[in-house]
């Protein structure tokens, strides 16, 4: 089997001394970095098969804006919450569509969505899961639905893979997220027999007007929660690349 | 843009087409601004809004079935059944297939055409021989 793990990186977090304070938007910061995801097989890391730079918003009482471009069709997305719902929007995705029982044609030049809930996918996976994820869990070990692995894109109803999760909170590393998670197949609490199907970590704490971000969020997915794959993931990251 | 869309949502600039899902089931319109819930009920009253259902899967009952994505594969469809909750893909004939018709006493085999073409030759044929048929009898009749 080539792949071993899939990990999901967002590394050189940064503020750019853009931490905020305004009526408008509360207190927050803006932080700019790079999320990647890639292979890791028994040669080292593949070469990532997706790479983006973000920046990303964050004020408070959870409301953010995530904007990237994306690296294929070279679209620029935004996303936001603002603490009720979330706006997507792809600039560039224009068309046509028919409205109404009329039908009446109406030409656009961009794409957009307002939805109840946000489900992040490929490179967004480890900042949601670092940065913005505590506007959703609040608590420390749950269950949640499909937010490890994608679905490919087929017309089938989701049925979703429920995943026990076990997060350690620690404000001194991370002052929005997660310090660490573990994920754990299905919906049982008891995780003495079982190994993390993924794993969660953040390291390199940036500190400024307050807040404490780290540098480098990681997200490891396993193909199945094996003792080879956990020892090879940990080595991988202990080696710190 | 509306007050109780706060500032980071993003801005639109020009005309967008946004699915909505804040309603069931989500609507879809073009606007060059986000719509609170009532502009958004007003704009489907006025038929300026089309309903959009989520991976263009259609509303269901038990026992109903769809079919989509035919483009997608060329020599078949998929079907859902959700009583079973499966996806059936369902091939079709091959590409290269045979069409036969009878042509008075001879069978002739077309490749590459289709079942229709076949039959409406053999229509053709049949009502050519009756044609062949009457005028043959008629002019027996009146010598």
């Amino acid at each position: 089997m080539k792949m071993h793990f899939l990990i999901y990186l967002v590394s050189g977090l940064t503020f750019n001394g853009t931490a905020f304070s305004d009526p408008a938007r509360g207190k927050g910061i803006t932080l700019y970095g790079v999320s990647q995801h890639s292979y890791v097989t028994e040669d080292g890391p593949e070469a990532p098969d997706m790479k983006i730079e973000f920046s990303l918003t964050i004020a408070e009482g959870c409301l953010w804006r995530l904007t990237h471009t994306n690296n294929t069709y070279g679209q620029v997305l935004e996303h936001s919450y603002d603490g009720t719902n979330y706006y997507s929007i792809v600039r560039g995705a224009g068309g046509t569509v028919e409205l109404g029982i009329a039908k009446t044609l109406a030409s656009y030049k961009d794409s957009a969505t307002i939805r109840k809930s946000f489900r992040p996918r490929t490179i967004l996976k480890a900042i949601w899961w670092g940065l913005l994820s505590s506007c959703q869990i609040t608590n420390g070990n749950g269950t949640i639905n499909d937010f490890i692995f994608d679905r490919p894109p087929v017309a089938i109803p989701d049925i979703p893979d429920p995943y026990f999760y076990q997060q350690v909170s620690d404000r001194a590393v991370n002052s929005f997220g997660p310090s660490s998670t573990l994920f754990y197949s299905g919906e049982s609490t008891n995780v003495n027999e079982r190994l993390p199907i993924a794993m969660f970590s953040v390291s390199d704490v940036l500190t400024q007007d307050g807040f404490n971000v780290p540098r480098k969020l990681e997200l490891a997915v396993f193909r199945s929660g094996s003792v080879r794959q956990m020892a090879e993931a940990k080595n991988y990251m202990r080696s710190g690349r | 843009m509306d007050n109780e869309i706060k500032n980071l949502a993003p801005q639109l600039q020009r005309s967008t087409a946004i699915t909505d899902s804040r309603l069931s089931p989500a609507l879809r319109y073009v606007s060059a601004s986000w719509h609170t819930e009532s502009k958004l009920k007003v704009a489907a009253r006025a038929d300026m809004a089309s309903p959009v259902f989520e991976n263009s899967i259609p509303p269901f009952n038990l026992g109903r079935s769809w079919r989509a994505a035919v483009s997608k594969f060329r020599f078949g469809f998929q079907e859902y059944r959700p009583l079973t909750n499966k996806v059936v893909t369902t091939s079709r004939q091959p590409k290269h297939t045979y069409t036969r018709f009878f042509f008075g006493p001879l069978l002739f085999t077309l490749p590459g055409s289709s079942l229709e073409l076949g039959v409406i030759l053999g229509i053709v044929t049949a009502l050519i021989l009756v044609v062949f048929a009457l005028r043959s009898s008629g002019s027996r009749r009146n010598p």
